[in-house]
């Protein structure tokens, strides 16, 4: 997201302070990074939540400020207006490339556990109820099984999925909602004593390397560069009173050994042959 | 976050800016102490012939840690923490042209770790600094050097020598001269991999550090040493720039390595597995008695020499940690001992402790003093408010002295890169992240309890109006003169007590 960003704010003659915290999931210091950027009155704000309750103060803050926002990947509540704008990626439709993905791969019928579910965000949410509704249309004959929350602590996903893999029920896949999950489920299924045959389908970014190995069948990842695009190019039109269009959906895409190399998915690496200086 | 005592803005600029800005702050600063120290360390980090010596690394007082969770000795540096790029910067200022090298050791299969060189405006934040880093990388075995301004750009990029894990102990070294650099790696066996790059349009001075990613790491034998052109000989001249296979985050492998990654990564995920038989923690309260080879499981919420878990049912004392056994806060850990219930309190002896994975935060609960004179929240994460009366240094670590209602109680701490002693003014008002103890050796039953803190925060300065000492209403029992001379553990500490010394300022 930030190659998006940095890129179409270098065209437009913009400045971008860039920023996370070092802990993924620290809320605390997330919003903290909103507090300073008000203070050092910065012109707008682009603003990825890692939870959605905790953020709608702090985002009202800036809005009753006169700041335009942009929300990223995340429904945080209020509605848009002349100062606030939403991109996000299509949980949906990444939910249907999950549900068909599963539907191919057990061959329409099996069992399957759902990790990574995350209340905390409107987008988890969506993502998770996204997913049942479009397995169920598609791939009637899989069932969910089994559903446990996420969190932002790899080993501990990796905990769930080997109670999950060692469990009295038959798993036939999980399917890991977040890159946290989706690593974990990867780390238990290649420490497990036996060679295991569930598959696992993910989603969001994370390593390659589980994907080359084939112990991660698929990623749903989001097209991050064209989201941050997006968010850059409103956060313009908001700063000069222009319109936009309040809740804009980017297309998710399927990583698999087979698309590793697809040309829309290799831009996304781009980001570590840009340089950030004078960003 | 700990805040430098030099102004940031001094600090950066101009050849020898170190000895510059020690200089200009002694003469906008009326705090002597302060100023005097750093001024003697300008001195000794100017001459050429004397490099900096791990005693001056060793002090806290010589570096500012943004984010991590940072330690040292005479011998090492750590941090121990997975966040995406702790670092911890040097308090000295900037220099030009110079060389850091130190040998590292990461603990993870899939992290990196290295030297900071030329760095300015660093902030908490994954890539957030302006400078240069050259990092030992262990998930692919590699050696990276790079640009950050609020984003990574590879310069280099290096293959280990074959058969190095990257998890060993690395010398890294790097330099830095004009708008050219070179970076060496040399494992243990003495193979070494090494590089020069050049950067047009480069970052021409700034201040060294250490950082991590996504993993804990170890720094031993760092030296920082003025450097020329003649230093660059001996690396070997690459024109080559990273290419798309070796990027960030998303690097497809050679399918020749493949299998040996996935056999690493393998290697560290066995290490994390939980095994069965796991009790609660609240369980035993109600049960008076001796427990042998019971297990739990829990989050480390105290590090020795208050070793505390917590599960979801409750929270239990471990006494006589193997000290072999590094535990730190947010560890999620395994314990297996003999439990001992009695009073309603549980302690686990002679245990055995494993680490499960890190950095597992407990929502701290907010209680006031009053509250935790009652104990329903002893010994679980708490935080609690309270305003400074008093707080002076200890050979280990800090003691303050707070009072909140009417309420004193006393709280106590290891020393903390993060933790700014000039911000400890009597009046502040503070807020104290940890756990609360009534038990006698961390009372001297003199308090109602005392916080083992992880974390200390300055919510407010003292009110400006300063109110005469004499109408402080606080018991003579609980002055810090007092305090001192009670107990064997006082003697041994080296105090600066506000109100002995009324200086009107706290040095930790």
């Amino acid at each position: 997201m930030h190659l998006g960003v940095a890129e179409v704010a270098r065209a437009k003659g913009l400045h971008v302070y860039w920023n996370a915290p070092t802990d993924e999931g620290d809320t605390e210091k997330q919003l903290r990074f909103i507090d300073l950027s008000l203070t050092r009155r910065y012109r707008g704000l682009i603003f990825a939540p890692d939870e959605t309750i905790a953020s709608r103060s702090p985002v009202l803050q800036a809005l009753k400020g006169g700041k335009p926002v942009v929300i990223v990947d995340d429904q945080l509540g209020p509605p848009p207006g002349p100062l606030l704008s939403y991109v996000s990626n299509d949980e949906e439709a990444g939910a249907r490339l999950a549900a068909d993905r599963i539907a191919k791969i057990l061959h329409g019928s099996g069992f399957v556990a759902i990790i990574g579910i995350s209340p905390r965000l409107e987008s988890g949410i969506l993502r998770e109820e996204s997913f049942e509704k479009a397995l169920s249309s598609i791939a009637p004959g899989v069932r969910i099984d089994v559903r446990r929350y996420g969190d932002s602590v790899v080993t501990h996903q990796q905990q769930i999925a080997k109670d999950i893999l060692k469990g009295p029920r038959h798993i036939n896949a999980i399917v890991a909602l977040t890159a946290t999950a989706t690593h974990g489920a990867y780390l238990a299924k290649i420490a497990a004593d036996s060679p295991s045959a569930i598959k696992i389908v993910g989603f969001d970014q994370g390593l390659l390397l589980p994907i080359q190995s084939g112990d991660v069948d698929s990623v749903v990842i989001q097209n991050t560069r064209k989201i941050g695009q997006i968010a850059m190019q409103n956060m313009d039109e908001q700063l000069r009173g222009e319109n936009v269009r309040g809740l804009t959906l980017i297309p998710p895409m399927l990583l698999t050994k087979e698309t590793i190399g697809a040309p829309e998915i290799r831009s996304l690496w781009e980001f570590a042959h840009y340089r950030w200086s004078g960003q | 976050m700990g805040v430098c005592p030099l102004p940031l803005e001094w600090a950066v600029k101009g050849r020898n800016g170190m000895f510059r800005a020690a200089t200009a702050f002694v003469s906008l600063s009326a705090v002597a102490i302060t100023a005097a120290f750093f001024f003697s360390l300008s001195r000794q980090h100017t001459d050429k012939s004397s490099p900096l010596t791990p005693r001056t690394f060793s002090r806290n007082d010589a570096w500012v840690a943004l984010g991590g969770k940072w330690s040292a000795n005479l011998l090492e540096i750590q941090n121990n923490s997975e966040e995406r790029g702790a670092k911890l910067m040097t308090r000295l200022g900037a220099r030009d042209d110079y060389q850091i090298q130190a040998d590292l050791k990461i603990a993870s299969p899939y992290g990196e770790a290295g030297l900071i060189i030329r760095s300015s405006g660093e902030e908490e934040g994954v890539d957030a600094y302006h400078g240069y880093f050259a990092e030992v990388r262990s998930l692919d075995s590699s050696i990276e050097f790079g640009r950050t301004d609020f984003g990574w750009f590879p310069l280099l990029h290096k293959s280990l020598p074959d058969m190095a894990d990257g998890q060993g102990w690395v010398h890294l070294r790097v330099v830095a001269v004009g708008c050219r650099f070179g970076v060496a790696a040399t494992m243990p066996d003495g193979r070494k991999t090494s590089s020069t790059v050049d950067d047009q349009d480069c970052i021409q001075t700034g201040r060294f550090g250490l950082r991590s990613y996504l993993t804990s790491a170890t720094w031993r034998n760092l030296e920082v040493t003025n450097a020329t052109s003649a230093d660059l000989s001996g690396f070997e001249i690459s024109s080559a720039t990273p290419g798309p296979d070796h990027s960030g985050l998303g690097e497809p492998f050679s399918p020749d390595r493949l299998d040996r990654y996935t056999a690493s990564i393998r290697d560290d995920a066995k290490k994390h597995e939980i095994q069965p038989g796991v009790e609660p923690i609240a369980d035993f309260p109600l049960r008076p008695g001796k427990h042998p080879n019971v297990t739990v499981q829990g989050v480390v919420i105290s590090a020795p020499p208050l070793a505390d878990i917590q599960d979801e049912t409750g929270a239990m004392i471990v006494s006589h940690v193997d000290s072999s056994t590094p535990i730190r806060l947010g560890d999620f850990v395994e314990a297996h001992g003999t439990v001992i219930s009695d009073h309603f309190r549980s302690r686990m002896e002679d245990a055995h402790m494993r680490v499960l994975w890190s950095d597992t935060p407990i929502p701290p609960l907010a209680v006031t003093a009053s509250q935790l004179t009652g104990g329903t929240y002893r010994g679980r994460s708490i935080e609690v408010e309270g305003n400074l009366i008093s707080a002076r240094s200890r050979a280990d670590g800090y003691e303050l002295i707070l009072q909140d209602g009417n309420q004193y109680f006393k709280a106590t701490g290891s020393r903390d890169f993060r933790l700014d002693s000039t911000d400890l003014k009597p009046g502040s008002r503070l807020r104290l992240r940890g756990i609360a103890t009534s038990l006698p050796q961390f009372t001297n039953d003199l308090y109602p309890f005392t916080v083992v803190t992880e974390k200390v925060d300055v919510l407010s300065p003292p009110p400006v109006v300063v109110a005469d000492s004499r109408n402080v209403a606080h018991p003579g029992l609980y002055s810090p003169v007092h305090i001192r001379a009670i107990g064997p553990a006082s003697t041994a500490e080296v105090a600066y007590s506000i109100c002995a010394e009324g200086a009107g300022r706290t040095r930790l």
